[in-house]
């Protein structure tokens, strides 16, 4: 899986699809209420949100500003640490490199704990041509590779999917137990400890590294970061170069705010740090380490005014507010990264030509600006993606920008201005019925009526009271 | 006496003449002296929002000149969107030396109508009376943007006769957001609604905002299926009892 | 390829650095934030109020808690063991069990890194595993497991069930105390563990319908055993 999801459809029809899907648009809304919940709760509970936001945002800055010096401190900590480290530009050098680790130590197979940034890079793709099985193993991944089915939410990968279609999936692979939530997590259990322990090689993701330590830290709920990172004798970590923090102090701020942001839990059920090879006496933790430093049009974000994105620690409180996304979904979006992150990201990584329209996709309420727990100006950003396409690009619709022109000339001269009001009222006269207009503008009138716009305007009210 | 030049903003102007009347028959009750600067035009917010910066300066410039000449201690309009565009001319001018410090000067003085009085005239009882049960839609540009979460609270509790309702998923946008309810009426009209479907379980007989933006979009949908619930904007209802007395 | 090997790093750090309008900087940059929330929450809360909030959470989080005296940890650690059926019991490597629990650890197995396949095989087959908390944290109810040699990451981890010991003495306020001590050894060139586990009770999964599912990869069931005067 690379960042695109079907887009061979357009974009108008992935929303149609999304939005005729009762059961995604049930079980999408009512994700949204309880992580909304959650994360005001816990937010609520550590006392001034707001001075942590701030400072989780002043870190993110930082570091952002120093990145050079901080993955330069990380990569020569991982090295002392005995693991190797691999800067790749491009998704082709980081899966060329991943695929040669994997023929060397002559692994069939391959587990994994979740990373978006893999499924960014199509990294199972390329380790399938390599002849390896490869097993994503967190729960929610596991379900949609037995299916064959994008991820719709970065933290709930499988939201869209209900007990009834995992029951379906499981019992296609052997399953035969019921569809009750437990019974089905046993079976996952059972079938991905074998995985886990004839795994050669375990590829994680990474939420932040630690520069001052040379350790990778995973934030998991199931405990699939540290099997992979406590069986396989080989162990590779895969991070978008910016998620480097300098020291376990900030690693510990952006931590809590990752738990409370992405599911409302003060802290997940493990987070767990791991630098370089493991030491003599130790059994478990990697022998030979390998950390993969993906850049993939990152570097080309920097220094522009899009920087801020950078600063994200992918916990999802964006998409649980966004009401766009609650009724559309995941796949609409036609990016591993949906919702109001993945609008701004998405044509910043892969270029505008698929991803145009996402910008456009959303009202602009500022929901997902409020919940950004490290204070990423979300829907500015997609304003700024807007001006870019209309004042750079040149490519918003020619009777847009001759709509745009024309209110230009008009609300820069009061006389066209009120000109104008007074002409609305006889314009729109044979599609209002009563005061209303009912027809006539497909796009508002087949949905909502519209009041019929008024012969007397305040300003003319204004002008008789004062002459009374 | 505050001095107070009238935002009228254009859809009040032009499609619910009512609000921007109240407006200033509101203001004058609370002994303020209204003025109306004839010149002005749109905030700019429509250009802005859909990326068209250059055209938007244009608008915004004239504003800025407009309101200048009215000389007023404060602009004051009945929407918190509009209000929050003009708040945020700054941002357009920031690297302009001329227009940068003429923006902050004129965002200075502008206020949001509810805002205005609770924070400035610090008034919470205007004295009006109007006896419905109804429920309150809180705009998005107003509540997140502009910050103004308890005003409309404040003075909608002090009605008398009026009985407020809660409203589930308050937080939830109602879908307008300028072009994108034609640009994606698809979804827009999912979120509309998803806010009709809170409102009609609510019970609430009238629906306040403070936005005739919003109002125009559920009202429209509320119009167009036949509910009779009747569509109000905050000026209305504080006003409402008052103009009498 | 040797272990150790960085590659492709110049041509990486000077494309950032050109982006960010500036040569490549490779002197540490001066960290000077204006805010710092984490120091206040559970500021000057005395013990008693850090272990009920340290209660409180345990049990949110699915955990049991069993409190006692070091006195009574050999009866509290043999009755926790029969509630949970335990027949096969995996225990780290740690003096300081078989000290406190002379009686019930006689039928332990021990972790032995110098048979690292048994070990594993014994990780593997246990019902229960029982570590020793290096610190805890009141505020989520977490225990941290550092990896050392002669420990394992794995009992914590491969059994069906997880006992941890916590001497109250090394309950701190939250993760920050923890961090700095961390970052202090990263600093004074001492490297901090090679491995930290941050355990905040029993594995669990929300990926079927947002229902809480327990035990999916890791213990099903945890407990915590605090040991007042420890």
């Amino acid at each position: 899986m690379s960042m695109g999801i079907r887009l061979d459809e357009k974009f108008q029809d992935r929303r149609k699809d999304g939005i005729e899907d009762a059961f995604m648009r049930q079980a999408v809304s009512s994700a949204q209420n309880r992580l909304r919940d959650g994360r005001l709760n816990a937010a609520g509970e550590l006392g001034d949100w707001e001075s942590f936001r701030d400072h989780s945002e002043e870190i993110r800055q930082h570091v952002l500003e120093h990145l050079d010096y901080y993955l330069y401190q990380l990569s020569e900590n991982v090295s002392k640490r005995g693991g190797s480290v691999f800067f790749a530009e491009t998704p082709e050098e980081a899966n060329r490199y991943i695929r040669e680790v994997v023929r060397s130590k002559q692994a069939k197979h391959v587990v994994k704990s979740k990373s978006m940034v893999t499924e960014e890079i199509g990294l199972n793709e390329a380790l399938q041509e390599e002849g390896c099985t490869v097993v994503e193993s967190d729960l929610g991944e596991w379900i949609l590779q037995l299916d064959e089915d994008p991820p719709s939410h970065i933290v709930a990968p499988a939201l869209h999917k209900d007990r009834d279609a995992v029951h379906e999936t499981f019992t296609t692979h052997g399953y035969t137990g019921s569809n009750d939530p437990t019974e089905l997590g046993r079976y996952a259990r059972q079938e991905l400890r074998k995985d886990f322990l004839k795994a050669e090689v375990g590829i994680t993701g990474c939420n932040f590294a630690i520069a001052e330590s040379g350790a990778v830290g995973l934030v998991t709920n199931e405990g699939n970061g540290r099997m992979v990172t406590s069986l396989p004798d080989t162990v590779i970590s895969v991070m978008g170069m910016e998620r480097v923090v300098p020291s376990y102090e900030e690693f510990e701020v952006l931590v809590n705010m990752l738990c409370r942001s992405a599911v409302g839990q003060r802290l997940t059920s493990y987070i767990t740090t791991f630098a370089g090879t493991r030491a003599v006496g130790e059994v478990d933790g990697p022998e030979e380490f390998h950390l993969v430093i993906v850049d993939n049009k990152r570097s080309g974000i920097l220094g522009t005014q899009f920087q801020s994105v950078l600063q994200c620690i992918r916990c999802a409180a964006c998409i649980n507010v966004c009401p766009v996304y609650r009724h559309i979904g995941g796949h609409a979006y036609g990016s591993i990264y949906p919702g109001p992150i993945g609008a701004v990201l998405a044509p910043l990584l892969d270029g505008y030509e698929n991803y145009k329209e996402l910008p456009y996709a959303s009202s602009l309420c500022g929901a997902c600006t409020e919940a950004c727990p490290v204070k990423i100006p979300l829907h500015e950003l997609l304003i700024e993606h807007r001006r870019v396409i209309v004042e750079e690009k040149k490519q918003s619709p020619f009777v847009e920008r001759i709509a745009m022109k024309g209110f230009a000339v008009t609300a820069s001269s009061p006389f066209l201005f009120e000109a104008a009001e007074h002409v609305a009222p006889f314009a729109t006269s044979p599609f209002a019925t009563s005061g209303q207009i009912e027809k006539g503008l497909p796009a508002w009138t087949d949905s909502k009526d519209l009041p019929q716009p008024n012969k007397q305007t305040v300003r003319d009210w204004f002008k008789k009271r004062g002459n009374a | 006496m505050p001095n107070v030049a009238l935002f009228v903003t254009c859809l009040s102007d032009t499609l619910f003449p009512s609000v921007g009347q109240a407006t200033v028959e509101l203001l004058e009750h609370l002994g303020c002296e209204v003025t109306f600067p004839f010149e002005q035009t749109c905030c700019g917010q429509p250009a802005y929002n859909s990326g068209y910066h250059e055209e938007t300066k244009k608008v915004a410039k004239h504003m800025i000149e407009t309101f200048e000449q009215a000389d007023a201690e404060y602009i004051v309009g009945p929407s918190g969107s509009c209000v929050m565009m003009m708040r945020d001319y700054p941002h357009l001018f920031q690297d302009d030396p001329v227009w940068g410090p003429r923006a902050e000067a004129h965002a200075a003085k502008t206020f949001e109508l509810t805002q205005f009085i609770v924070d400035v005239l610090e008034v919470t009882d205007v004295g009006a009376k109007f006896p419905a049960k109804a429920t309150y839609h809180a705009s998005c540009h107003m509540t997140r943007l502009l910050g103004i979460e308890a005003a409309p609270g404040k003075l909608l509790g002090n009605v008398d006769g009026l009985t407020m309702v809660p409203l589930a998923n308050v937080h939830n946008c109602c879908g307008f957001g300028g072009t994108f309810s034609v640009k994606m009426p698809d979804v827009s009209v999912q979120m509309v609604d998803e806010k009709v479907d809170s409102i009609l379980q609510s019970g609430a007989e009238v629906l306040i905002g403070a936005d005739a933006s919003c109002l125009m979009n559920i009202g429209g949908r509320l119009h167009k299926q036949g509910h009779p619930i009747k569509v109000m904007h905050i000026a209305e209802v504080l006003n409402e009892g008052v103009k009498q007395a | 390829m040797n272990p150790g090997t960085i590659t492709n790093r110049e041509d990486f750090l000077q494309r950032i650095a050109k982006q960010l309008g500036r040569e490549v900087k490779l002197t540490p940059p001066k960290r000077e934030y204006t805010h710092r929330p984490q120091d206040e929450v559970l500021k000057g809360a005395s013990e008693e109020e850090l272990l009920e909030t340290f209660r409180m959470v345990a049990t949110r989080i699915h955990t049991d808690l069993v409190e006692c005296e070091s006195a009574k940890l050999d009866d509290t650690l043999r009755l926790l063991i029969e509630r949970y059926h335990g027949a096969r019991i995996l225990a780290e490597n740690d003096e300081r069990i078989s000290a406190w629990a002379p009686a019930t650890s006689e039928t332990f197995d021990w972790w032995d890194s110098s048979q690292p396949e048994a070990s594993r095989e014994l990780a593997i087959r246990a019902d229960i595993g029982i570590t020793i908390a290096d610190a805890a944290f009141a505020e989520s109810a977490t225990i941290v497991q550092y990896a050392k040699p002669g420990r394992s990451r794995t009992i914590s981890l491969l059994p069906q069930d997880h006992i941890a010991i916590i001497p109250k003495s090394v309950l701190v306020p939250r993760m920050t105390q923890t961090a700095q001590q961390l970052a202090t050894l990263d600093r004074d060139g001492l490297h901090s563990p090679n491995g930290v586990n941050f355990i905040s009770g029993p594995s669990n999964s929300a990926d079927i319908e947002m229902n809480l599912i327990v035990g999916v990869h890791g213990p099903v069931r945890v407990a915590y055993v605090l040991v007042h005067d420890l």
